[in-house]
């Protein structure tokens, strides 16, 4: 479609070489994503992020929307001074970005008018400046890009810091210093819920589950306003592992970003790795050979398979099961994890997909022993957590029913992967944009239509069945041939331009918006991270419900807080 | 004599006779020395029970258990109490100190104060209270009280939430428990469960009415609030409800008495519906009996572990419809049948009448399932029919749309 | 005073009356010595072992033993404490003792005005659980009372079912 031609005053189609979409002025921005999701079927946002190009000075928001039932997408930026970035919040069209324009405002420092709740969320209250700006510093800064000379081997540091790094004297001593971004917290947690409870003037209690909580997954934190048992509101508050990984990104170098993807998710390192690959990959119009291929399909089917075991058998421990079902699920993990062992040398941080290929190519042992493994174990073991699971009363009771989330809040609030697929949305990005080689193989998407907890599980279960599937056929059909394009560079050359590498996550659509400017290190490097995108819609999942409801949510969402804080 | 208490006892009476000990003196000692015996095994089990269910729970999941502290990690638990011993005890300021004090205490009391009238052989036992069973069920209420003293004291929101469940959790399930112990006492014509152990000389009661002995079973679970009814300190939700500022040996007096409670379960199960100390030649050799007793009293307990072992955790709303919906009325509408065919078969043999009391259970158990299973499939409809099968069958990505939007 | 009694070989050892038993030994120096009664008495061993039978007004009752019981067990759980009181290191601090919410300082009272359906249950509770009490002596006795009492029973326990269908009709037993 044609934006230019619809808006004639003020889109104009990005002509920068490597960059494509539309640059919309900041005026049009609601009408034109109104017509993109109402007229064109633009239903899903995927990523919304921004980019400081302080060359230009200016800001440019990004934003990535598709249609669900396939397709390519369609990408608009909108851009705004650095000296006083405002822009109209998109909350009210596609609900998926408030967490997202969040995370913009907390990074970036850019306002969006009329978002509901704009706070900081990876960092605290009280924190001073943003730091995905590219003007900002650390205390401890060294310099904008690696290798820092200060590491080198001889240990020089290049010249004094720019900051002194001096913390006040009572940082860390109890009640002396205090992030007090809590206040704003619970005000808009109260003021969302509207008013007292009527009956017999009772009062609602406000509890924090997490951060440090049992089943909250790592250190998350949900805010919860209760009326006795029931969740009258909720908002969850994350940020505690956030590490600025995009900062840091920013920094590395192109193939230095690819074992810090496996940091992400940490269950799905190389799944990970498929979408950063993708992306750089396409900035530097390359494609793997064949064999590379194949075995990407069969890595990333293989983490898929990992992720859900672990979910499965954790939404269980969620539920109270003690241990049982998650140590069922973890031994079949294990077996798999030996076999990333075998292929990439390390069980959890992989680091094994290299631009154009892969790092080793893989023997016919290890070959024998996936064949094996998803031939005669898996189905077996899958069937047999299915019969002990998915019949039982107290799962099904549970489950089915709890932490509704229909069909079109689950694709306005951008869920991805399993909790968008359980609302009956058949979006998968391996048929809905298939990358790498995953419409060679005979697959179907796993969806149902019970937008409920129980579903978010049988669609995990069905994926494990469809994962075991590709692998068969990929297996059957692996090539022969070498696993890498030319010669394995240090330092390859990214053209300038951007890329948006998409794969289907475990978790979700993993998306990797990389912009290049011909250097060694990425000018930008987003995460659009499922975990934390999910969970945009996990109040709306929760009203109503019990707080141990809260908790099988959570459990069902299937958060790694390695990604959601980044 | 052949008979191990019966010789121990009169050994140390003879003693005590000896000694010149006035005959009053000599009963006060022997009445505080079977008690502190009692309370003290008691709480001694405690250290094996720990043991047991973690070696247990492990081998269900495939693990090895506590294997490092003495032979098959038997002394673990002991090395666990020092460590709590040696903890910080710790008293949050803003506590109700009385209760918070009194709480464990209380707790512990509980838990022990059943062992005083439980048979542990034909011949041994603290006391043999003629309202044996009125007894259990007031002193088993001491617990509730100081769970919910101790969620109350401590003034926490989790341990207050773990409070309000227990108000409304354990004080609900002990209403089917008293019904499902009215069954025992029923058939039996007595409240003492030395009377209740004896009356079972040809049936079980729980063979004759397996469905209060399911009922007790379940009902007990809950009061015990062992897994799947562990609500009040449901790790997963609100952190470990009632004692989240409980630390060191006060919280571990609550550990214990848990343990204790459960294995309690396990014991009353027993004498109530299995038969107690009886079994072949345990009337003859008392020693043999509480061989026996303890032989089911464990069968009792693996029962609980297998179950915490292998079910996740129901939720409040159901786990109160689960017992005033079903439990209670079933439990009613039991006794009512019970005692009539008790009533009207009473001249007839044993086997006519316990034939009689099953056929009644089968037919209300029956009822009660067929019920049970019509109205889940109103309410939640679709659950079991979304269940897959092997042949899972996910929809294709083309034409999902319309019946996605139909379904949802 | 004792009462020395001859043991009648037919005897029966009642245990609920209210009465004890002491056993009477003629020992060596023909002083005689008491103790308690042992679990199953038995006339029959009496006679070769030369026992008496004495018998006595009650000194400890069955519930004078729960009360001992009662008594003991209070220490069980006090002396592990007492023990972790004295043991254990005390060193209280300001964060420490602050009250647990999942790491972060709580806010607001605890204990408010609550919502009430915790509370319906308890109250339906008590009643059932008064009505449950009534029961236990008309089970025991049933067996000896004619027909119609057995019947009147059922008829009380039809008026608790009555009763809970109506709590259960007036919505009091759906958690709210």
């Amino acid at each position: 479609m044609n934006l230019g031609e619809r808006f004639p005053q003020g889109v104009v189609r990005d002509e920068r070489p490597g960059y494509s979409g539309w640059i919309v002025d900041s005026s049009l921005l609601p009408n034109v994503a109104q017509t993109l999701r109402r007229e064109e079927g633009f239903d899903y946002l995927s990523s919304v992020t921004g980019v400081d190009y302080l060359p230009e000075d200016l800001f440019e928001t990004v934003y990535h929307v598709y249609r669900t039932g396939g397709g390519p997408g369609e990408i608009i930026k909108v851009r705004t001074p650095r000296g006083r970035p405002v822009l109209p919040s998109l909350t009210s069209i596609y609900p998926g970005a408030e967490f997202q324009e969040r995370e913009i405002w907390d990074l970036f420092g850019i306002q969006f008018d009329g978002h509901p709740d704009l706070r900081r969320i990876l960092l605290w209250e009280g924190f001073s400046g943003h730091p995905l700006r590219k003007d900002w510093r650390e205390p401890m800064y060294e310099e904008e890009t690696k290798p820092f000379g200060a590491r080198w081997p001889e240990g020089r540091r290049n010249g004094p810091p720019d900051r002194a790094f001096t913390r006040p004297a009572d940082a860390l001593a109890p009640g002396g210093w205090e992030a007090d971004d809590d206040r704003a917290l619970y005000a808009a947690l109260e003021n969302e819920a509207g008013g007292r409870p009527e009956a017999l003037q009772t009062e609602f209690l406000m509890v924090n589950l997490g951060p440090q909580h049992p089943s909250t997954h790592g250190v998350f934190r949900v805010a919860a306003l209760l009326d006795g048992e029931t969740v009258v509101n909720l908002k969850p508050v994350m940020g505690y592992l956030h590490r600025c990984h995009e900062k840091i990104g920013e920094r590395n170098t192109f193939p230095g970003n690819i074992p810090f993807t496996d940091r992400l998710d940490y269950l799905t390192s190389l799944s990970n790795n498929f979408g950063y690959v993708l992306a750089v990959e396409t900035l530097m119009g390359i494609r793997p050979p064949e064999r590379a291929e194949y075995l990407r399909v069969i890595l990333a089917e293989l983490t898929r398979i990992v992720s859900h075991l672990w979910s499965i058998g954790f939404l269980l421990n969620d539920l109270g099961a003690f241990f049982t079902p998650a140590l069922y699920a973890i031994e079949e993990r294990e077996l798999v994890v030996d076999i990333f062992e075998a292929v990439t040398g390390s069980r959890m941080m992989c680091n094994f997909f290299r631009f154009g290929g892969l790092a080793r190519d893989i023997d016919a042992g290890t070959v024998e022993a996936i064949r094996a493994l998803v031939e005669e174990r898996l189905p077996g073991k899958v069937d047999q957590l299915d019969a002990y699971l998915t019949g039982n009363e107290i799962v099904q009771a549970r489950c089915a029913g709890v932490g509704i989330l229909p069909r079109e809040k689950a694709l306005a609030y951008s869920a991805a992967g399993p909790v968008l697929r359980a609302s009956g949305v058949p979006y998968d990005v391996r048929k809905a944009e298939p990358y790498s080689v995953y419409d060679r193989f005979e697959w179907d998407v796993a969806c149902r239509g019970g937008c409920d907890v129980y579903d978010r599980y049988l669609v995990r279960m069905d994926e494990i069945r469809q994962s075991i599937r590709i692998i068969r056929q990929a297996l059957r059909a692996l090539p022969a041939g070498p696993v890498q394009t030319g010669k394995p560079q240090f330092q390859p050359r990214v053209p300038p331009g951007e890329a948006y590498g998409r794969v289907e996550g475990p978790k979700g659509e993993l998306g990797f918006y990389v912009v290049s400017t011909g250097r060694p290190n990425p000018w930008r490097y987003h995460v659009r991270a499922p975990s934390f995108i999910n969970l945009t819609g996990m109040a709306e999942m929760c009203r109503g419900g019990k707080v141990a409801d809260v908790v099988a949510v959570l459990g069902s969402i299937d958060i790694i807080l390695g990604e959601t804080d980044r | 004599m052949g008979d191990l208490f019966t010789t121990v006892s009169n050994w140390l009476n003879g003693i005590l006779a000896e000694a010149g000990i006035p005959p009053e003196a000599a009963e006060w000692i022997f009445a505080v020395g079977r008690a502190f015996l009692l309370g003290v095994s008691g709480l001694l089990l405690v250290v094996f029970l720990i043991w047991f269910e973690r070696k247990v729970v492990a081998r269900m999941q495939d693990r090895i258990g506590p294997n490092r502290v003495g032979p098959y990690g038997l002394f673990q638990t002991l090395a666990d109490m020092l460590k709590l011993v040696l903890k910080e005890d710790m008293v949050p300021p803003q506590a109700d100190k009385i209760l918070f004090h009194l709480a464990p205490v209380l707790a512990v009391i509980g838990v022990v104060g059943l062992w005083a009238v439980i048979p542990l052989a034909a011949t041994a036992y603290g006391v043999d209270l003629n309202v044996g069973v009125l007894y259990l069920a007031a002193t088993g209420t001491l617990g509730t009280l100081g769970i919910l003293m101790a969620g109350w004291s401590s003034r926490n929101k989790f341990a207050l939430l773990g409070a309000f469940r227990t108000v409304a959790q354990l004080v609900s399930y002990s209403v089917p428990a008293m019904l499902a112990m009215l069954v025992p006492v029923m058939l039996s014509g007595t409240m003492s469960l030395a009377g209740i152990v004896a009356a079972q000389d040809g049936f079980w009661f729980g063979v004759a009415a397996p469905l209060a002995a399911l009922v007790f079973l379940i009902a007990s679970l809950a009061e015990v609030a062992r897994a799947p009814f562990e609500l009040l300190e449901a790790e997963s939700e609100i952190v470990a409800g009632f004692h989240v500022e409980y630390s060191g040996i006060r919280f571990g007096m609550f550990f214990a008495a848990e343990f204790l409670h459960a294995f309690t379960i396990g014991a009353l199960l027993a004498v109530l519906f299995l038969g107690g100390w009886r079994g072949p030649g345990a009337a003859e050799f008392p020693t043999l009996g509480a061989l026996y007793f303890a032989a089911k009293s464990f069968a009792g307990y693996f029962l609980l572990v297998w179950v915490r072992a292998t079910l996740p955790r129901i939720r409040i709303d159901q786990m109160l419809d689960f017992c005033w919906k079903v439990l209670t009325p079933a439990m009613i509408v039991l006794i009512g049948a019970l005692v009539l065919v008790n009533r009207a078969l009473a001249g007839t043999s044993m086997w006519v009448r316990n034939g009689a009391l099953l056929g009644v259970n089968v037919l209300v158990a029956a009822g009660v399932i067929s019920l049970l299973s019509r109205s889940q499939s109103q309410s939640h409809a679709g659950a079991h029919g979304r269940a897959p099968g092997k042949g899972a069958q996910p929809c294709a990505l083309a034409g999902m749309g319309d019946e996605a939007e139909a379904a949802s | 005073m004792f009462h020395v009694l001859r043991i009648p070989r037919d005897l029966k050892v009642p245990r609920d009356d209210g009465r004890i038993f002491l056993l009477y030994r003629l020992s060596p120096d023909r002083i005689p010595r008491c103790g308690v009664i042992p679990f199953d008495f038995s006339p029959h061993n009496c006679y070769h072992t030369g026992h008496f039978l004495l018998e006595k007004s009650i000194m400890i009752s069955d519930w004078g033993f729960i009360g001992i019981f009662f008594f003991l067990a209070i220490f069980f759980p006090i002396v592990p404490i007492l023990t972790g009181v004295l043991l254990g290191p005390h060193k209280p601090g300001a964060v420490k003792n602050e009250t647990y919410e999942c790491g972060i300082r709580t806010r607001g009272p605890a204990r408010i005005q609550f919502r009430a359906s915790y509370y319906l249950y308890a109250l339906v509770f008590l009643i059932f659980d008064i009505e449950a009490v009534f029961l236990f002596p008309w089970a025991v006795a049933h067996g000896q009372f004619p027909l119609y009492a057995a019947v009147e029973g059922v008829l009380f326990l039809f008026l608790i079912g009555a009763g809970l269908a109506y709590v259960w009709r007036k919505g009091s037993l759906s958690w709210r």
